[in-house]
Formats: structure tokens, C-alpha cells, sequence
């Protein structure tokens, strides 16, 4: 290989860096408007009366939309059905609101400032409805509901199971228990949402350019197609350069619809960039679940059962189905044997923003469960955290592994690879683990307190259904890659490239990859589930190998010699036993498109040096991991600080080392927001507490500790890559290896922490109520 | 995310400052180094009709130091002032404590006087000023008047200036040969406004005894808040760990400070006093050393 697996640098970065990136607010079209949202500050209300007539009047402004005119808006289809959800979708300026910041009225105006001074001018006059924001008041008999026409806040109420674990619990000699309490977060990416929206009315049929901040360009274009009865053919989405956005932007929203709709109203192309303190509010954001588990081992700390019980807070819409808490309850068994396995999840509706998956997606959250509880019963049992973790992996001989649960899309949960047992080692090893514990000891006795997490953790990676590449040898001897995917910063254009150029064997530079562009390609489902890089990177090589063979057929009757005597290399393709026989690729491209017009095509296969392929995977390729963390805790402020950090992943062959580590650095950062510092707090009549950066705690580089990352690399069999999705898998599992850390350094205080974000404030009141510090017999 | 209208003077002199401050009155602000302001204009949480920039205004930066007295002009930036190598050598406490404002951005653009007049509690020159003692004085059309923190604090985000007058000048004692400073803060985040905050002064005596003592805590009140009633049992014995802790414990009673999504009331008690005797014995350590 000259090119997979090779750390080779981002192609994108040198120009973003430069700040020559082109975003949506960067687009330049001219005539194009700006629209501004206000917002609702109720939970949840009746919009009773409301003025638009002060706003229509300021200067520059060009429209203003309310209610009254959104009554024939559809609702937001159900994506992901389920047939134990009952789902709630919502419609674009609807006269109810359901949480605080949803749209009231949209103004479209000259720019942005004139748009948010009409913004002042509009009153309203609500009527406010009992609202509920917080798992424990929506889950009471007599609680509000969330919405009026349901008969409960319940949107879903499900189970899984492995044997019969209330059964076996009864017999387990050891049964200890934990609960959670995980808060909620945004996804934050730097670059907010945004879209640009342009009608052309002079064509045979109204056509519809839409530049959107977009994960998923096909399903954009094929919601818009349905919402606004204009066929796909007649749409284009593109997202030009997108900042991040780990989930966020999979979502299709109501301002997606509002500004397209109103860019055919008003006649002019509309704009419309979100600001923060609107990303906070209107935004979806993950994670907020309460669990209660119970663990039972045998005396010499196998698994026997685990039983959870789960709520998840699921906002007050369903833009994604309940694909999180299905995640959640899917993969609590996770890298280890459980023979008994209940989960009891419900799922409720709230007067909050929706959730939807954000990088790990349900995963670290099912990562903390069995983690933690093992972390009890090793406590119980005397046995060091990593031995019973040691004792209860699947073992590499044991797959492909067969947990007995069912999968999200309903096929029996396979495991395709992997060696949990040699990735838990490499992490004892380089984060000199038993070295810790000893310094651990030491440190108690000078009054200092360490505490040491380990977790081991699994991916589902790379679902289907299916994405697509187009590989094209150019007249120019270079090759053009087109893909289904949307990049906001994951590296394709140099994986992507690298994949082709290891298929002909030419220097990365000839290769250009363009996505994120409905005209590009025409099928596609998007950028999300760590799922590009199995998913494209497969469609990519197999239409590269195919265009490869077509080329050298070609060459083969060109030269009148047998295909198996020609290779490729270096933009040619020659005889291998007599070298000065060859074509340029470039010159192939040439004849493969006939040499003139009229004359007769000499070869017996198709004219064309492009090959489109689609690749649909038949499960997902699981990823694994352990990470290590040695943090200090100050008795005192219960400062916490991150001392060290190490993370051992196993995801596949690496198509390239730098990119995947730059992958796991990002989402190890991200965990530690998640699990020290980030929040998104609302009261209980649904207020957000946390609408701006000054609230809502985003790690900065002087939160986020050096880590030390390490590969194992196991081939999944899926796909002919042996590649495995790397996007998410950082952030899995931080939450439950800092919990675990932070609990083991106040080991003498005997607390248990349950919540995540783990912060100081709530750790000096569990100690106040603790009793004072105990000996440590370890 | 956009600010309302306003209109925008950029006054070359103080006395222009001045004079357009006198004629626009409380529909004006002063923009200094907006890192408050901008903010809270974009927001739309502040909607000044006029802008008085008074960043052109180079008389209003300065730093001096004589033998009894740091000056430092309204307008010298906060970078300024944890550089200056005389401050330093004077008032080490200043040179620490700046560094625990915000980030180099924010340090390198925001001003000394712009921190003070927005009288931020958790914020660490007010808290700094008043352990210090010092004295602000304040320019209007009708001549110039000076305050003391007490005169000038009066509660969150607001101060006794009136709509006609700019800070323009801090003027800092420099205190006595044999006197211990320390500050420090908690924060969630390295650079974020404080939970808690503390900074203390302990002055020694010839004979090693307690001369003098201060503590100022900021994160608890309205207003920084000097704890006479911490440090006046200390004066005439000797620092020990167990006189500071013992002295500090009181100050549960003292403090009553408000709660938020961050902290309880009960926490922020605790960490005051955990501050409390950090600042106090690290005061106490550094004076034994001059």
C-alpha cells in the first residue's frame, strides 16, 4: 500500500487556514435578502394576536411572516418510524409553540440589522400553557403535557432483552447498583446553521438552488422536494464550506423550509445565518438521559445480568425518531459477555429543544452504564477495575459475536471484529496504569487525591443504507472523484483521494475529490453514524478498481495485447515485460471518448472513462476502545484537573493515521465538554438558563488535557477496506472514564457520582454530606 | 446578534469627550475596550443611541509611579499594566492579578478604567482596588472629583458615576515595605469571570507579628467586599496555618452570596473560605521574605 494507511496531511487545510474557506455567510449573490426569526420566550403558549404591521412598515425591510401565514404548512416528516413512537413533528410557524426559541415570525429585509430592528417592532400576544422541561416532572401522573393532544408525555415506551435477567439477578451472588444522571448539550459547531435559498422563475419549470450548512445534501433536496411539491429533479442543494457540525446539521429544521419558502415569496434569493444565542435555543441538542442499573456478578466478578431502566428526555419533537435512546439501550452490553440483559426505556416529551444524535449519539451514555457498574462490583469484590473489565470482554476468537439484541433498523446485532482484550492491554500499557496506582497510594498519604478511570467501549460504525462515488479519468490524465458525501472538516477530499491513488498508483495530487453538491451524484443519504469513510471510501475504491479494469481493457485491445500482461502506475498504463509499450491515462480518456465526432467507436466496451458505484453495507462494522484517565481532585474547591489522558482505538484498517488521530483528539475533546464542563441547563417552566458561551462551558485548550493515542487494528470483513467509521468514537467514552476517575480519587469520601457533566459544586456537596474521609484498604 | 442603531463620535481630547457626553447625557456610552459593551449592544441587552469611542484619547493612558502613588490613566490597557516592570516591583499584587483576567485577547484589548465603571463583582480590578485602597477620579464639564471603592461600589454592574463623567485617572498607595500580597480565584473555566474570588495584604511587624491585615473577596456580594471582621483578630500574633483557618471560618457567617447554575450559595461559602486562607497564608509566607 502507497497510499492507504499513510499519515498524509490534509489537502483543505492549508486554505481554511488561510481563511480562504467559503461559507454560507461568505456566498456573494447579488439582490440576496436576509431573513431573522423571533423567537418564542414561552415554553410553551398560544400565539394569541399578533402585530406584524410596524415591522412591514420600516424602511428596508422587504416581508414579514407570521402565523397567519403558515396555516397550509405541512408538518416536518417523520424520519426514522417506529412502531412504538408516537410522533410529534413540527410545523413551520405553528400558532402553539412548544419550547423556547421556536419561530414566531420570520422578517426578510435588506440586511440582518434592519431584519432584527423589525424584529423589535412585532407584538405578540401569548396565551401560556402549562409546560415541562425536566425528566422527573414530565414522567408524574399529573404532570403538563408537553402537548395538549396527547394523553401523556410519553413518545415512546420500549424493551430490550438478552435470556431472562430478573430472573438471573435473583441468583447473583454480588448485585450492585448505579444511577445516572446525564445532563443535556448542544453540538456546537463553530459555524452556526445557515442557508441561502434562490429561485429561478425564467426556466421551463421554477428551479431551486439551495446552499445550505448541510450534513446531508440528498435528503435536504428530497424533503424540500416533498414539502414544497417541486420535483428532486428541479433542486439543487449544495453546502459549500461547512464549519463542523457533529449532527447538528442532519437535521432539516423549519427555518430550511421558512427561507426557501419565503425566497419564492419575495422573488430574491434569502440568506439566513443563525446566531448563537438562536443555536442554543433552536438548535437540537443530545444526551439528557436518567438511568437506574442494576449489575449482578458471580464471586468471581463475571457478568450474570444487568437490568436498566432509562429515561430520555426527548425534547418536544422527533426530527431523528428515537434513534438515541434505541442506541442507548442497544449497546449498554457494549464490549462485554452479558448472558441477561432488560432495558426498560421511555422516552418523554418535553417543553425543551428536540434531540437528536450529536457525535457518539446514545453511545456514551450506554458507555457509562456497565462501565460503572463494574466498576462497583470490582469495588465490592476487591478486584483492580481493569481485571473484571479483563474477565467479562468478548474475546477476539468469539466473532463474529452474536449479542442477541436486535439492531436499530431491526436485524439481529451482529459484531463483525474485533480484540477489546488487546485494546484494554495497549491501554494499561501506555498509560503505565499499575505505575499510577502506586503513585496513587503514595499521593493519598501526602493528602493529595488521584483517582484512576478505565473504560472499554464499542462503536456500531458505518450503517447503511448505502452512499455513492463516481471515479473519472480526466483528458488531463488526473482523476476526479464525486461523492455522496458532505464534508464539515473530516478530511474526505485526502482519504477520499488517497483510496484512488492506491488503485492506480499515482501521486495523491492527481486526484480531486468535490462533494457536498446534489449535482455531483445522483443518490446519497449523508454524513452522519461515522459511516463516510466505510461507506464512500468502499464506493470510491470499487468504482476506481472498475474504471481501472475498463482502462486497461481498453489499452489491451488498443495494443492488441491480453489485459493480464498491462498494469497501471504513475498516470500509465504499460506492458509489464516491455515498459515502452504504454498510453497515458490521460490519452485513454481521450480515446474512450472516440476520437471524432462521426467516426466509428473502435472498442467493445462503453465509450466513457467514468464508473458510478454505490455501496450498501450489510451491517455495521464495530469499533472498539479503552480509555484511561488519571485525574487529581482538589478535598477543598473539588477543582478537577486531567492529568493524563490515553486512548487505545480499534477502528479498522486506518485509511489515514493523522486524519483518524486528529478524529480521536477532537472527540476526546469533546467528551471531556461533556463530561466536565458542558450543560445545557433549563428551570422548570422550560426557561433556558444557558443561552450563551458565557453560560454554556465549552472546554478551551487550556481545559483539554495532552492525551496519548494508540491504534489496534482489526479489519472489519464488511467491507474490502477492512475499514471501520472513526468520526465519533472519541467522545464514547470520556463521560464514564472521567466519572470513574473522579469517583476513585474521593474514594475515601465513599460517594458515588452519578452525574455527568461531573462538576465541583455538586462533588463538595456530595462530600458535605459525606462522612470524613475513611482509611483506604485497596 | 446585531446591534440597534446608534450614532458613533470618535472625540480626538477629553474635553470634547466631555462635552458630547454633557450633550447626549444618558442616551450616550462610553466605549473604552468594549469588551463588555460590544457584547451586550449585540445582544441588544444595552441600546445606546450614541457611541462616545474614546479609544483616540491617548492622555487617558498612561502608567506612572512615584514613591507613594501608582497612577494609571483610564484608558491604559490591562496588558499594560501586567507588563509594566514597575508595577511589578512596587505592587506585585497588581502583576498577579491581571494575569487572571480573561485571556491575552481580551487583556490586550480591555482597559483598566472600562473594568472598573462596569463594576462587574466577580470581576478582579474592583476587588484589587478596593484591597489596595484606592482612589478614582472623575472628569466632568464642572471639574474633576475623587472617590474612594467604598464611595464608588455601589452594587452589581453599578457605580457611583454620573452620565456626565469618565473615569480618568486610578491612583494606587504603594504600600509599606513589609506587607504580603496574594490573589487568587476559582473558575470553571482558566479565564472565566470568577465563582470566587480573594486577595489579601498581610503587613509584619519588626517582631514577625501581624501589623495589618486585609481580605477582599469578590463573587459574594453586589460589591467586593473587605472582611474587617476576618483580619482585625489576627493583628498582634504571629501567622500560623491554624490562626488563618481558625480566623477564616467566621467568614460562613459573614457572606451570604447569591446562587446560580454554577454554584450554590453553600458552595461559594466554602470556597471563600478555602480562598480565603489560601490568599491570606500565601500573603502572610511573603511577607516574612521582604
Amino acid at each position: 500500500m502507497n497510499y492507504i494507511g499513510k499519515e498524509i496531511k490534509r489537502k483543505i487545510d492549508p486554505r481554511l487556514i488561510r481563511g480562504d474557506g467559503r461559507y454560507i455567510a461568505d456566498l456573494n449573490i447579488p439582490g440576496t435578502l436576509s431573513a431573522a426569526f423571533l423567537r418564542s420566550p414561552h415554553a410553551h403558549a398560544r400565539i394569541k394576536e399578533i402585530n406584524l404591521e410596524q415591522a412591514r412598515k420600516l424602511s428596508g425591510v422587504t416581508a414579514v411572516f407570521g402565523p397567519g401565514d403558515g396555516k397550509d404548512f405541512p408538518f416536518l416528516p417523520v424520519l426514522f418510524p417506529h412502531p412504538k413512537l408516537v410522533p410529534v413533528t413540527q410545523r413551520p410557524l405553528d400558532f402553539i409553540v412548544h419550547h423556547v426559541g421556536e419561530p414566531v415570525a420570520m422578517v426578510i429585509a435588506e440586511n440582518r440589522y434592519i431584519a432584527e430592528d423589525a424584529l423589535d417592532l412585532i407584538t405578540v400576544e401569548y396565551e401560556q400553557l402549562p409546560a415541562v422541561a425536566h425528566l422527573d416532572d414530565a414522567i408524574k401522573e399529573d404532570a403538563p403535557l408537553a402537548h395538549q393532544q396527547l394523553e401523556s408525555n410519553i413518545a415512546a415506551h420500549f424493551q430490550q432483552s438478552i435470556g431472562d435477567a430478573k430472573e438471573a439477578m435473583k441468583d447473583a451472588p454480588i448485585v450492585v447498583n448505579h444511577r445516572f444522571k446525564i445532563g443535556r448539550v448542544s453540538c456546537l459547531p463553530i459555524e452556526t446553521r445557515g442557508l441561502l435559498a434562490k429561485w429561478d422563475f425564467k426556466g421551463p419549470e421554477p428551479e431551486l438552488e439551495v446552499y445550505a450548512a448541510t450534513q446531508s445534501q440528498h435528503e435536504m433536496r428530497s424533503i424540500l422536494s416533498k414539502l414544497l411539491k417541486t420535483p428532486e429533479h428541479n433542486i439543487r442543494v449544495a453546502a459549500p464550506d461547512v464549519g463542523g457540525a457533529f449532527g447538528a446539521k442532519a437535521i432539516f429544521y423549519v427555518e430550511d423550509f421558512l427561507v426557501v419558502w419565503a425566497a419564492k415569496q419575495v422573488k430574491a434569493p434569502v440568506r439566513w445565518i443563525e446566531d448563537r444565542m438562536e443555536h442554543m435555543m433552536s438548535c437540537i441538542h443530545e444526551r439528557e438521559q436518567y438511568h437506574e442499573a442494576t449489575l449482578g456478578v458471580s464471586e468471581d466478578g463475571k457478568i450474570i445480568a444487568v437490568i436498566d431502566k432509562m429515561l430520555a428526555n426527548n425534547g418536544a419533537y422527533v426530527p431523528w425518531g428515537i434513534i438515541v435512546p434505541i442506541m442507548t439501550s442497544t449497546l449498554i452490553p457494549g464490549p462485554y459477555k452479558v448472558p441477561n440483559y432488560f432495558c426498560d426505556a421511555k422516552v418523554l416529551y418535553t417543553n425543551t429543544v428536540p434531540m437528536a444524535p450529536f457525535r457518539g449519539a446514545g453511545r456514551p451514555q450506554a458507555a457509562l452504564i456497565l462501565n460503572r457498574l463494574l466498576d462497583q462490583a470490582a469495588a465490592k469484590l476487591n478486584i483492580d477495575p481493569v481485571e473484571i473489565r479483563r474477565r467479562n470482554l468478548i474475546q477476539e476468537n468469539e466473532f463474529p459475536y452474536r449479542t442477541g439484541l436486535l439492531s436499530r433498523d431491526g436485524s439481529p446485532q451482529i459484531y463483525d471484529s474485533g480484540d477489546y482484550p488487546k485494546v484494554l492491554d495497549e491501554a494499561v500499557k501506555l498509560s503505565d496504569y499499575y505505575e499510577w496506582r502506586k503513585k496513587q497510594k503514595e499521593y493519598r498519604q501526602n493528602g493529595k487525591y488521584i483517582g484512576i478511570g478505565v473504560a472499554t467501549a464499542i462503536e456500531n460504525t458505518g450503517f447503511g443504507s448505502f452512499e455513492g462515488a463516481t471515479v473519472r479519468i480526466e483528458e488531463t490524465g488526473e482523476i476526479t472523484v464525486l461523492t455522496s458525501a458532505a464534508t464539515q472538516g473530516q478530511g474526505h477530499e485526502t482519504t477520499f483521494a488517497q483510496i484512488a491513488a492506491e488503485v492506480f498508483d499515482m501521486p495523491i495530487e492527481k486526484v480531486t475529490v468535490r462533494e457536498g453538491d446534489t449535482k455531483l451524484i445522483t443518490y446519497g443519504t449523508g454524513t452522519f453514524a461515522s459511516r463516510m469513510g466505510v461507506i464512500v471510501g468502499t464506493s470510491v475504491f470499487k468504482a476506481a478498481e472498475k474504471i481501472k479494469e475498463k482502462a486497461l481493457q481498453i489499452a489491451g485491445e488498443k495494443f492488441n495485447v491480453k489485459r493480464e500482461e498491462l498494469q497501471v502506475k504513475n498516470g500509465y498504463v504499460f506492458k509489464t515485460d516491455e515498459p515502452a509499450i504504454r498510453i497515458s491515462l490521460g490519452e485513454l480518456a481521450h480515446e474512450a471518448k472516440g476520437i471524432f465526432p462521426g467516426t466509428t467507436y473502435p472498442y467493445n466496451v462503453q465509450p466513457g472513462l467514468e464508473v458510478t458505484e454505490y455501496f450498501a453495507p450489510k451491517a455495521a462494522s464495530i469499533t472498539g476502545m479503552t480509555d484511561i484517565a488519571v485525574v487529581e481532585v482538589d478535598p477543598d474547591s473539588c477543582a478537577i484537573k486531567v492529568l493524563e489522558y490515553t486512548s487505545i482505538h480499534d477502528n479498522g484498517k486506518l485509511l489515514n493515521p493523522l486524519v483518524v488521530k486528529g478524529q480521536v483528539h477532537g472527540g476526546i475533546s469533546n467528551g471531556i465538554g461533556n463530561a466536565l464542563y458542558e450543560e445545557i441547563v433549563y428551570d422548570n417552566q422550560g426557561q433556558l438558563l444557558t443561552s450563551t458561551l458565557m453560560d454554556y462551558l465549552v472546554p478551551s485548550s487550556c481545559e483539554v488535557p495532552e492525551m496519548k493515542i494508540g491504534h489496534v487494528e482489526t479489519p472489519s470483513p464488511l467491507n474490502p477496506l477492512g475499514a471501520k467509521g472513526a468520526g465519533e468514537s472519541g467522545t464514547i467514552p470520556v463521560p464514564a472514564v472521567i466519572q470513574s476517575a473522579v469517583e476513585d480519587a474521593l474514594r475515601a469520601w465513599n460517594i458515588k457520582v452519578e452525574n455527568i457533566p461531573v462538576k465541583p459544586a455538586h462533588l463538595k456537596d456530595l462530600m458535605r454530606k459525606a462522612k470524613e474521609p475513611a482509611e483506604i484498604i485497596l | 446578534m446585531k446591534p440597534a442603531v446608534f450614532d458613533y463620535h470618535s472625540p480626538a481630547d477629553l474635553e470634547e469627550a466631555l462635552r458630547l457626553l454633557d450633550e447626549f447625557g444618558y442616551d450616550a456610552k462610553i466605549m473604552s475596550g468594549g469588551q463588555s459593551l460590544i457584547p451586550m449592544m449585540n445582544m441588544r441587552l444595552a441600546r445606546p443611541q450614541v457611541i462616545i469611542d474614546i479609544n483616540n484619547i491617548s492622555e487617558l493612558s498612561y502608567i506612572q509611579v512615584t514613591d507613594s502613588v501608582i497612577k494609571i490613566g483610564g484608558l491604559t490597557r490591562h496588558y499594560q499594566v501586567e507588563e509594566s516592570k514597575e508595577i511589578e516591583r512596587v505592587c506585585p499584587l497588581l502583576t498577579e492579578g491581571m494575569k487572571l483576567i480573561g485571556h491575552s485577547q481580551i487583556r490586550s484589548r480591555g482597559t483598566i478604567g472600562g473594568s472598573i465603571v462596569h463594576a462587574d463583582p466577580t470581576a478582579e480590578l474592583p476587588v484589587m482596588m478596593t484591597l489596595l485602597g484606592a482612589e478614582f477620579t472623575l472628569a466632568s464639564p464642572d471639574g474633576k472629583r475623587t472617590v474612594t471603592t467604598d464611595e464608588f461600589f455601589l452594587t452589581y454592574l453599578t457605580t457611583t458615576i454620573d452620565m456626565n463623567e469618565i473615569l480618568v485617572s486610578i491612583d494606587i498607595p504603594i504600600p509599606s515595605t513589609r506587607t504580603g500580597y496574594a490573589i487568587d480565584e476559582f473558575t470553571l473555566r482558566k479565564g472565566d469571570f470568577a465563582i470566587v474570588l480573594a486577595a489579601a495584604s498581610v503587613t509584619l511587624s519588626e517582631d514577625g507579628t501581624i501589623a495589618s491585615a486585609s481580605l477582599c473577596l469578590g463573587g459574594v456580594d453586589g460589591v467586593p467586599v473587605l472582611l474587617e471582621e476576618v483580619t482585625e483578630g489576627m493583628i498582634g500574633q504571629v501567622p500560623s496555618t491554624e490562626l488563618i483557618a481558625e480566623s477564616c471560618e467566621q467568614i460562613a457567617d459573614l457572606v451570604e452570596p447569591e446562587p446560580d447554575i454554577h454554584a450554590s450559595s453553600e458552595y461559594r461559602k466554602d470556597l471563600c473560605i478555602t480562598y480565603a486562607k489560601r490568599v491570606l497564608e500565601r500573603a502572610a509566607e511573603r511577607a516574612a521574605l521582604l
